[in-house]
């Protein structure tokens, strides 16, 4: 999974029943300060439903949107236990870095 | 241009270059994410983010477009129709030289306008065999005219290279919407 993949997947963990495209691009902006394109974020989504980590489904037309449905996303087991599985890599990798970075 | 403007451009734009099940939901987004920076105090301009999106965005699903695996027979379309428009024109322009003489004025003219014809009806055949292919074709007929630019040996006025080279991808995709207004028009009537 690569780093943009893992950083969307989290997005849509935080966001739980309101991940669709917007929402998962703000998520990632306010929390990181990156301001993806919709083009990126979108690709993104797709190469994980490719992947099998995320299922999507079509929301409700709102007037907001100019009568426009969203395209909501949910994470599946796969992709859960992708994240797990990128997390403890992480964990055990940065193991002992912590200090010399300054972080506690 | 107003505010409404600047989003109904900025929506013609992505989505034309968007396929039609993501149509909806990415203009939702955009449209939702535009309003809702119109109402807070950004020190961006909302029109200033709303057409750096569209622009960043589009390389992006093009490319997602081509990767999907249709692009190889895309590209092929396009140049059989490139082909085909080529071999069209040189036929044209050959009867209108020898009917006129190759030395009359309206020979450049009207090599021209055969020229943009065969390219408008190359989009239109590239459309017809697969949907998408006139912006291939668009893009084939771009990169051949900067190509024939470049090349010392092609000695045809500037004017007639430049008409080519703004006009002749115009025309590609005016043939492919023409085509593609067809086949619409076709599968509502079946619906019928």
């Amino acid at each position: 999974m690569g780093s943009l993949e893992h950083i969307v997947l989290l997005a849509i963990a935080h966001l739980g029943d309101n991940a669709y495209g917007m929402t998962v691009r703000r998520e990632i902006e306010k929390r990181t300060g990156r301001d993806l394109s919709i083009g990126a974020t979108y690709a993104t989504l797709e190469r994980l439903e490719s992947k099998g980590f995320v299922s999507s489904s079509r929301g409700e037309p709102t007037a907001e949107r100019g009568g426009r449905a969203k395209r909501l996303f949910r994470i599946e087991a796969e992709g859960e236990q992708a994240l797990r599985d990128s997390q403890n890599a992480i964990h055990k990798m940065t193991a002992g870095l912590q200090r010399r970075w300054g972080i506690t | 241009m107003t505010g409404d403007s600047k989003l109904r451009l900025a929506i013609g734009l992505l989505g034309y270059f968007l396929p039609p099940e993501q149509r909806e939901p990415v203009l939702g987004d955009l449209v939702e994410e535009y309003e809702v920076r119109v109402q807070s105090s950004s020190s961006v301009s909302p029109a200033g983010w709303l057409f750096a999106q569209v622009c960043r965005s589009i390389p992006s699903f093009v490319w997602t477009a081509a990767m999907r695996g249709a692009w190889l027979s895309t590209v092929s379309v396009a140049i059989g129709a490139w082909a085909v428009a080529g071999l069209a024109e040189f036929v044209g322009t050959s009867a209108i030289s020898r009917f006129l003489g190759p030395d009359a004025r309206l020979v450049p003219i009207l090599s021209t306008i055969v020229g943009l014809l065969t390219i408008l009806a190359g989009g239109y055949l590239a459309v017809l065999l697969r949907a998408g292919a006139a912006k291939a074709l668009a893009g084939v007929v771009l990169i051949a005219v900067i190509a024939l630019m470049a090349m010392t040996g092609d000695n045809a006025p500037l004017w007639y290279q430049v008409t080519f080279l703004i006009v002749g991808p115009l025309a590609a995709l005016t043939g492919g919407t023409l085509a593609g207004q067809k086949r619409a028009g076709e599968s509502r009537n079946k619906c019928r």
